[in-house]
């Protein structure tokens, strides 16, 4: 089970356009279109602060995860 | 509630990308050196199909700076055997006759083409390696390095196709000399073997490297 953005319910909440929050974070819309649908790969750290100081909230305000054994990894090293 | 409106310019890819341009001159640079390996490997190739054709071929240039083509099948053979054949005329005679049979100068010419044909394509590969690296635009990194490989891979193939060759060289030109047929088995690594370990080292380095720019395209994914 990947790791749930709401990225769209904090936009919503906040009453700010994804094109506002792209030109402002400084990403790309079709960027942010595929963050909100959770089809990336991964999300560095200065674009999770960013949107945060954005739209003044806390990353699990954005990112959701449910309990899942399949996000087990077999590597028990780590 | 406030809204700010300055972009937050950390979020730009900061990453490299796979457009590795070197700056003007080196590419330039790069470019040439290029050049310069395609047209050695063209040289080599013309010398190679000479050398088929008239197996033994050479240039001789004497102090005086004149240069002589001279054919002589006799060094194409081992040292111990050539002193043998050239220390007798009639050996000698012998020996090129036998080696201007059609047999054996096809074997000769087949050995020869076998044995240059890797080299060709190292300085090929490597020629066109260097080619793409000073190219403009584009995955510069990622279109020069299958050609990389593909030159240590020939030169792998090259050293160790080198002491088979000799060896079968030797053995199809043995029967023209006084001792007659016999097995050879040539052991000679003083430059295939160094060569190899080069060449194993750039395939290896080209594998880092891809690696490299895999990570990289992952990493560019990350928004």
């Amino acid at each position: 089970m990947p790791v749930i953005v709401n990225l769209d319910v904090m936009l919503a909440r906040r009453k700010v356009r994804s094109k506002a929050l792209a030109e402002a974070i400084g990403i790309t819309e079709s960027n942010l279109s595929l963050l909100k649908s959770g089809k990336v790969k991964g999300v560095r750290f200065s674009t999770l602060a960013a949107i945060c100081r954005y739209l003044e909230c806390e990353p699990g305000d954005i990112l959701a995860y449910e309990i899942s054994d399949d996000d087990l990894r077999l590597d028990d090293s780590e | 509630m406030v809204y700010y409106h300055n972009k937050f310019s950390s979020n730009r890819k900061k990453t490299l990308s796979d457009s590795y341009i070197l700056p003007p001159r080196k590419a330039f640079i790069c470019r040439m050196a290029g050049v310069v390996f395609l047209l050695v490997a063209t040289i080599w190739g013309g010398a190679t199909v000479s050398q088929s054709i008239m197996p033994g071929w050479s240039l001789a240039c004497s102090d005086s700076g004149a240069c002589h083509p001279d054919v002589d099948p006799g060094a194409l053979l081992p040292d111990a055997e050539r002193a043998s054949v050239s220390s007798d005329p009639a050996a000698r005679a012998r020996f090129a006759a036998y080696a201007a049979r059609p047999r054996v100068r096809a074997g000769l010419a087949g050995l020869i083409l076998f044995d240059e044909v890797f080299l060709i394509f190292l300085f090929v590969a490597v020629g066109l390696t260097l080619r793409r690296l000073g190219g403009a635009g584009g995955p510069v990194l990622a279109r020069a390095l299958p050609w990389l490989k593909r030159g240590a891979l020939s030169a792998v193939l090259w050293a160790i196709v080198q002491p088979l060759t000799d060896s079968l060289r030797a053995m199809l030109l043995f029967p023209g000399t006084p001792s007659g047929a016999s097995w050879y088995i040539a052991l000679d690594l003083t430059v295939a073997g160094p060569a190899m370990l080069l060449a194993i080292a750039a395939y290896a380095t080209a594998w880092a490297l891809e690696a490299g720019i895999r990570a990289e395209r992952d990493l560019a994914t990350f928004v």
